[in-house]
């Protein structure tokens, strides 16, 4: 059981480092690559994005850094290192260590990932079960203030009742209470705001921006809503079939997107369309079936100005500025796509 | 009809009752707290849950009307009123100028044929046992047209809702969730009804996904002359899809006007406190304060005066005793606030100062 001690290099800048990562799926149809070569930095302090539509590989990824994939999963090749420590190496208790203590996740929907017969103070006693220092009672003040930080009133009382008492926003708080009681260096937080109601969704989001200036906390936050990664983010990561397909500072994203998914991404945003219109753009074509990946660009089948080369060479990444990369043939030799 | 008899106020309401599609008078939706059972063995008085309360609203032909609100507004319970899945405890509705529910069975028959809906959530609405064909044509059994060429129709919707014909043979879980949807819009569409009721038509998409079902939706509108109710909290799609906006809170219409007055001059705190909630697309323009805090009330604890006093930035005392009734800015424009923000008041005065 004793583990090799790693050398534990704090000194990286980055809380969690993904190179080169790819996970397969076996299906009876055939192995589908649900992850290829993704390379994703969550620097710390900040709030990560990842963003892309459904099947994208958005919750592959989380679930990977988790470690927490599917039985019929496994990751092919790559790296994940975590506070510069290898996670793919780890054994299955360290890693077990680390879950809930230094590296917690959110989920979409609070009502399964809650407990539904334990009461909210027992569960939130329960995770600090590493502690065996401090009383019971300790344990349950800590998670009656945790709870007064997300915005639930009248905390003390609240720890009685169970996760069906509560109203849908309530039961999202409890779980990022619960993901952040032990202040982990990474939440990663899987479309946390999706069930929600956008007022909600605003508070949501004030109270991640909070938590990450009060604990200096990273934040890796998954979503398909564009506008709340604006709202929220530093960095962004765009997903597309199972690849990178641009990553950049926020601002360079959603000014100048340089490749013409994260473009047509965003013109498809109806809250980004300033003048009112019956007919909306839509991105035509399908998501490429994964079990047959097209050769040359991922996207070059839905592409509006997809040349030859596209559909027949993989494209490289090619540096848009300072940390902002795009995979796409056009921006080969600086012409602007 | 003989029209002539009727006093010069009423004439104009017959002529534009023409044009009128439905209407909701009043409307009024509640829930027993207590079971029917319960309450006669126990002697316990039943209390009830208003879930829809004093609600009235003209929809004209081919135009769509938005019903706002934050879950648990009671946006979904009026829809279902309107279909008749929940019982109406008081009010009215007519369509095409009748009381479906009023008339004998026959008639509550044709206004199901007349009326359709698309439920939230596709995947769950469709039977996992059914082929796609059988799932399209199920309304021509349930309604009893044995005569239609099953067949045949199931190719008709297929082709009008842009589904290749091979669909027919599938299965439920062989479809992605745009195209569950376009199931349930040539469901909805089978017996050619005048009006649809959309709950969420588009909750759960990825955005470009989203923009192909809205345009299936306006072109479908367009060419089959379709009144649509479309039930949503996507305040970005109302915007662009709907001609009329009304904004529920706690069972009531606080706001009810012209789609693009609201979003321009939105004069009911809850409204704009809506819209100010929406995610901001620029990253540049980040808000730092949270525009509504907290959540609705529960029904079953309704505040006294007007409802939203107890989230609203601008409660007086007045608000929290007496309950606002319904105010017209215009002919199209409702509110129900007793301090409507001032600016866009007058706003609105002036632009339909202008119209007039």
């Amino acid at each position: 059981m004793a583990a090799a001690v790693q050398p534990v290099l704090e000194t990286t800048a980055n809380v969690l480092e993904v190179r080169d990562l790819s996970v397969q799926f076996r299906t009876p149809k055939g192995p589908v690559m649900a992850l290829r070569k993704v390379s994703v930095a969550v620097p710390r302090g900040s709030i990560v994005g990842l963003v892309g539509e459904s099947g994208s590989g958005k919750s592959t990824l989380a679930l990977a850094v988790m470690r927490l994939m599917p039985a019929n999963a496994t990751i092919t090749e790559g790296s994940l290192r975590f506070a510069g420590r290898e996670l793919l190496t780890l054994p299955a208790l360290e890693m077990q260590r680390l879950r809930g203590d230094r590296l917690s996740m959110v989920f979409q929907d609070p009502m399964t990932s809650l407990n539904p017969v334990r009461s909210v103070g027992m569960q939130m006693v329960d995770i600090q079960y590493r502690d065996r220092q401090m009383s019971q009672a300790d344990k349950r003040r800590r998670a009656a203030d945790m709870l007064r930080r997300v915005g639930i009133p009248d905390s003390e009382h609240q720890l009685d009742r169970h996760p069906h008492q509560f109203s849908g926003g309530m039961r999202q708080r409890i779980a990022i209470a619960m993901g952040i009681l032990e202040k982990p260096e990474l939440l990663i937080a899987d479309e946390p705001t999706t069930a929600l109601d956008v007022t909600l969704e605003a508070q949501i989001v004030q109270l991640l921006r909070d938590l990450r200036r009060e604990l200096n906390g990273s934040i890796l936050f998954i979503s398909h809503n564009l506008g709340i990664i604006a709202e929220l983010c530093d960095y962004v990561v765009v997903l597309y079939a199972g690849e990178v397909v641009e990553q950049g500072p926020i601002e360079d994203i959603f000014h100048s997107p340089r490749h013409p998914y994260t473009r047509a991404l965003l013109e498809c945003d109806p809250a980004r369309i300033e003048e009112v219109c019956r007919e909306l753009p839509t991105i035509s074509g399908d998501v490429p079936n994964l079990l047959r990946i097209p050769s040359g660009c991922v996207f070059a089948p839905r592409c509006p100005q997809a040349v030859d080369v596209c559909r027949q060479e993989r494209p490289a990444d090619h540096e848009a500025g300072a940390g902002h990369i795009a995979r796409c043939h056009l921006l080969r030799g600086g012409a602007n796509g | 009809m003989a029209e002539v008899s009727l006093a010069p106020s009423q004439q104009l309401l017959a002529a534009n009752s023409d044009n009128t599609l439905l209407e909701v008078n009043h409307l009024h939706v509640r829930y027993p707290l207590v079971g029917r059972i319960r309450a006669k063995l126990f002697g316990i008085p039943n209390r009830f849950l208003d879930a829809v309360l004093d609600i009235s609203f003209m929809l004209r032909r081919g135009r769509t009307l938005a019903l706002v609100g934050e879950s648990g507004s009671g946006k979904s319970t009026l829809g279902r009123a309107i279909i008749g899945l929940v019982p109406i405890a008081g009010g009215s509705i007519r369509f095409e100028g009748a009381e479906p529910f009023r008339t004998a069975k026959g008639g509550t028959k044709a206004y199901h044929r007349d009326v359709a809906m698309m439920f939230q959530d596709p995947i769950s609405s469709l039977s996992p046992r059914r082929t796609v064909r059988s799932l399209v044509t199920e309304p021509f059994v349930v309604h009893a047209l044995s005569d239609r060429d099953r067949d045949a129709e199931a190719k008709r919707l297929l082709a009008l809702v842009g589904l290749p014909l091979d669909f027919a043979g599938r299965y439920p879980h062989q479809l992605s969730g745009g195209q569950a949807r376009r199931v349930g819009v040539a469901r909805a569409i089978a017996l050619s009804p005048k009006l649809i009721i959309a709950d969420e038509p588009t909750a759960g998409l990825d955005v470009s996904v989203q923009g192909e079902i809205l345009n299936l939706m306006n072109r479908l509108q367009r060419e089959l002359g379709l009144t649509y109710l479309i039930i949503t909290h996507n305040l970005a799609v109302v915007r662009h899809v709907s001609d009329e906006t009304a904004i529920m809170y706690m069972g009531r219409f606080v706001e009810h006007g012209p789609t693009s007055e609201i979003f321009a001059h939105p004069v009911h705190p809850y409204t704009a406190g809506l819209i100010a909630a929406q995610p901001h697309p620029d990253p540049a323009k980040r808000r730092t304060q949270v525009a509504l805090l907290g959540e609705v009330p529960s029904m079953a604890r309704r505040p006294e005066g007007c409802e939203f006093h107890t989230r609203c930035p601008g409660a007086k005392d007045l608000c929290r005793q007496v309950r606002p009734e319904t105010q017209a800015i215009s002919a199209q424009h409702l509110h129900r606030c007793h301090f409507p923000l001032m600016e866009n008041l007058e706003a609105c005065a002036d632009a339909s100062r202008r119209v007039v």
